[in-house]
């Protein structure tokens, strides 16, 4: 049986954060907004997943499993939440934003809207897009029976963009959807790539131009939608204690 | 699939929580039902549900995400013992997002990372964020790594401390109750939050090689499901699907299961949903397997509580004993035909072979873990 790990789809896009930022730096006034936006964004963030997930074709939401990774998740929600604090705002703390306070709210807002079932992990740290896509990797290795909805998304704020030695970035999500060949073939699924497998080494030196945790998939996304792009693609990132890459070859 | 599929055992266990440090203590807290809960100072809990929280006693150091690091790092030293560090990997669930606001230096979301480095630990760190079910979730995650022989021994678990964030924004959502956890109770009226970090060591085990060393419990099997209808609100039928997926990946069928440690957090829908998803799965044989929680006498760890509560199974299958439900009198009519444990102090089990263990987390996350004896 060829159990290699091939993508059958992808989708990447932005996820604008610029009115959230403005609603935080707005204070008191901007608390809110930025209720709104933490409810909005991670809509948006899962229309992205659905993306892909159509893009895939026929595969059976129960069976698939979803592995998101995020530098940062929406640690937004604990920036807003220390400032009302701070300002002895207690009350307006926003019980329906406390659902996203743990990163894995935004990948359980995926489950839900798409009715996924499988496997569910949410990866956290700088790493986390390729420790994501190597996670999903094991899990196909083990148990391939179903796709994996692999992605990350990041709504990085301003203060967490400076920490980082980084300029203010917009948010963020990318998705890979990821089969074993044997069960591409038997669904009659259209490959896109052939994926490597996620090696650890040394972590560069230099601090990446891209910090999101999205920018490996974003890469990979854009690499096997462009018909001019080159035939293979490696992606790399740089974790806390480790770099990681990861190669795809193009199929088709 | 035709990958090789290593068996995985516990070899090893760490941990400090409101019971104190080291397994010991735990074990201790479990069939005493004595652990720390003082009242909170760190912040201002007027008018807040519950004004306590469980401490680890006599453990001091930073506060925050700096505590969980802390924590984290007292359980893992616990767990290695005289382990060669240079490729051990270090997978540790969390609730916490980090240092709020970020500064220039200060980690923020990477638990294990920074764990990994403070406590030497050269494989791979990996931070798992899946709401109260992190701890078990990555548990699940380690024991990929370990079967699949990418990390030759994986220490994992969870940890986090009490801040006000974590408190009051579970405050706000009407979770806590005025007594902490009092699973399966009428008078359950939410949970109690705690702080504390538990870790189990895994490593490959062959059984049939004559010279292996006996480990403590083999980690059987694992499932994962994110499941429910409403990200606020439990499923029981993805509970069920854990535990099902669970008994799948072990190999075993539910009459195999002789014990279950349930989340049991003692919330009306909490309870009620993860009874509802077990009578689903064991039928009326479930009346006949003992049942229990630990938070009655731990309360909730967050990302740890997953962890302790697997490591709990450990404990019971190599003591051969069951610990009680404490906080469960009186018992909710729904659970009337259950054989939930509620004895004044350990009860032994010298024929225990399987355990159970059931962890859920906002958002619809379930986990269930099958540990059995070697």
């Amino acid at each position: 049986m060829d159990d290699s790990v091939v993508i059958t789809a992808v989708a990447s896009g932005e996820v604008d954060t610029a009115e959230l930022w403005q609603a935080h730096a707005a204070g008191a006034d901007g608390w809110r907004d930025v209720n709104k936006w933490t409810r909005e964004l991670p809509e948006r963030i899962a229309e992205l997943a659905g993306q892909a997930l159509a893009g895939a074709g026929d595969t059976d939401p129960g069976d698939t499993a979803c592995v998101i990774g995020s530098v940062y998740g929406a640690g937004h929600v604990a920036e807003t939440m220390r400032a009302r604090l701070d300002a002895g705002a207690r009350s307006s703390l926003a019980p329906e934003s406390f659902l996203y306070f743990n990163a894995h709210g935004v990948t359980s807002l995926i489950c839900l809207r798409h009715r996924l079932r499988g496997y569910c992990a949410t990866v956290l740290g700088p790493g986390a897009g390729l420790q994501a896509l190597a996670l999903a990797q094991r899990r196909l290795r083990l148990a391939g029976d179903g796709p994996v909805l692999c992605g990350a998304y990041e709504m990085l704020s301003p203060a967490a963009a400076r920490a980082r030695d980084s300029d203010p970035v917009t948010g963020w999500a990318a998705f890979l959807v990821l089969e074993t060949a044997a069960r591409a073939r038997e669904r009659g699924a259209r490959v896109l790539a052939r994926l490597g497998p996620v090696e650890t080494c040394p972590p560069p030196l230099e601090l990446a131009a891209d910090i999101r945790a999205t920018a490996p998939l974003a890469e990979l996304a854009a690499v096997l939608t462009d018909d001019g792009a080159p035939a293979t693609t490696t992606v790399a990132v740089a974790g806390r204690r480790h770099g990681y890459r990861c190669t795809a070859h193009k199929e088709g | 699939m035709s990958t090789t599929r290593a068996t995985v055992a516990v070899t090893g266990l760490g941990v400090c929580g409101p019971g104190g440090v080291g397994v010991p203590a735990l074990w201790e807290a479990l069939t005493t039902g004595k652990a720390h809960h003082p009242p909170l100072t760190d912040f201002d809990t007027a008018g807040a549900t519950l004004g306590a929280a469980g401490h680890v006693p006599g453990h001091t150091g930073g506060d925050g995400v700096w505590r969980a690091l802390d924590l984290a790092e007292t359980a893992v030293r616990e767990a290695l013992d005289d382990v060669d560090r240079e490729q051990v990997a270090l997978v540790l669930g969390t609730t916490d997002p980090g240092v709020v606001p970020p500064r220039p230096g200060h980690f923020t979301g990477d638990l294990a990372g920074a764990c990994a480095e403070r406590t030497g630990l050269g494989g791979e760190a990996l931070t798992i964020a899946n709401a109260s079910a992190s701890g078990a979730a990555a548990i699940a995650v380690a024991r990929d790594l370990v079967a699949l022989g990418e990390a030759p021994t994986a220490v994992v678990g969870g940890a986090d401390a009490v801040t006000d964030m974590a408190f009051l924004g579970l405050n706000s959502l009407r979770t806590l109750g005025p007594e902490g956890c009092r699973p399966f109770s009428t008078e359950r009226r939410g949970i109690g939050v705690s702080e504390g970090a538990a870790v189990l060591r895994l490593e490959p085990y062959d059984e049939a090689a004559p010279d292996a060393v006996t480990p403590l419990a083999v980690l059987a099997g694992c499932g994962l499901t994110n499941a429910t209808g409403h990200l606020a609100a439990p499923g029981a039928d993805g509970i069920e699907l854990a535990v099902r997926l669970a008994l799948a990946d072990a190999g075993l069928a539910p009459e195999d299961i002789d014990f279950v440690n349930t989340h049991g957090p003692g919330t009306r829908r909490g309870d009620t949903a993860e009874i509802e998803a077990l009578r689903a799965v064991f039928g009326t044989r479930l009346s006949s397997i003992p049942v229990n929680s630990v938070k009655g006498v731990l309360w909730h760890l967050q990302g740890g509580a997953g962890a302790v509560e697997a490591m709990a199974c450990v404990l019971s299958l190599t003591h051969g004993a069951v610990t009680p439900t404490w906080g469960a009198e009186p018992v909710d009519p729904i659970c009337a035909d259950l054989d939930l444990v509620l004895e004044d102090g350990p009860r032994r089990l010298p024929g225990l072979r399987t355990a159970l263990s059931v962890s859920c987390g906002l958002g619809g996350m379930n986990t269930a873990l099958i540990f059995r004896r070697p």
